[in-house]
């Protein structure tokens, strides 16, 4: 989608906000959804937290100038809802990795299929990089977005989110490479 | 020997499962809790359009008002009471030599 046709779908939310709203969604509701979900696992959690995000773009969208890109807005408003929920599991001292192995606990993880395990395997490769690392590479690997827009949603520059795509990319092969 | 892993052959691929319909649940809360927002937001939008038009027009009716008042008058004076007040305002010599001029006017005293 070119930037034309964002300010016009913005503009339009404006002035016809039901009308707008649905081509926002239309939009940006599944990758949005997928972005989250890769970050927090468990499939209520990146709901609720998808939900948070739409509501916090609609409410401020009179605010959004237009000056910047308005995917990397929504992306960026995407990572910090992701990364409340993280830090929420991280303070109660549940590892991420705890709730992707759970299998008897099916109601925090039901929506993972084990029986793909080269799938799980990289999940679990991707959730043992440092966050900042998870989400350049999932953002470039899986949503293909450029190293600018990477590196505004992540507070830091491109050629840094470069660095960390790349070194994330040697992590996860060693991995799984890995007997483990 | 275990394959060596390779991005190719594993693409996007994910193991997470998605139950059916949660994304129109999604669109649907989310469309709940920000409807009543907006209808908010045109209300006062509405309110502000028209009070700003009221108030618009309410300022250009006093400026008018304002500008009519202090207009020079162009009244049309009472022509008789103006020439008598010039007639006044001449010395005695002057108006005498008026009388006598018009007292001897034959188209006047016709």
């Amino acid at each position: 989608m070119n930037s034309k046709n964002v300010s016009e779908i913005v503009e339009l939310a404006l002035k016809e906000p039901e009308k707008g709203f649905r081509l926002i969604m239309l939009q940006y509701k599944d990758a949005i959804y997928w972005h989250i979900r890769r970050l927090v696992v468990n499939h209520d959690d990146a709901q609720d937290a998808t939900q948070e995000t739409f509501i916090r773009i609609f409410r401020s969208l009179s605010n959004f100038k237009g000056k910047s890109s308005f995917r990397w807005w929504v992306y960026k408003i995407a990572t910090n809802e992701a990364l409340r929920v993280v830090n929420q599991y991280q303070s109660k001292q549940i590892s991420l990795d705890d709730i992707l192995n759970e299998t008897n606990n099916i109601t925090t993880d039901e929506y993972v299929d084990y029986n793909d395990l080269e799938a799980v395997k990289l999940q679990k490769a991707i959730l043992s990089l440092p966050t900042k690392q998870q989400i350049v590479f999932n953002l470039r690997y899986y949503d293909e977005l450029g190293y600018d827009e990477i590196a505004n949603i992540t507070n830091s520059t491109s050629n840094s989110a470069k660095s960390n795509y790349h070194i994330a990319k040697e992590k996860i092969i060693k991995y799984m490479n890995s007997n483990n | 020997m275990e394959e060596k892993f390779d991005f190719k052959r594993i693409g996007k691929r994910m193991p997470y499962t998605v139950p059916k319909g949660f994304s129109d649940d999604i669109e649907k809360n989310v469309w709940n809790n920000v409807k009543n927002n907006i209808t908010e937001t045109k209300t006062i939008r509405h309110y502000l359009y028209w009070g700003s038009i009221s108030g618009g027009l309410l300022v250009a009716s006093i400026l008018l008002l304002f500008i009519w008042h202090n207009l020079p008058s162009y009244q049309k004076k009472d022509d008789f009471k103006s020439l008598e007040q010039v007639f006044l305002n001449l010395s005695d010599t002057d108006q005498n030599y008026l009388f006598t001029i018009y007292q001897n006017d034959l188209f006047i005293n016709e």
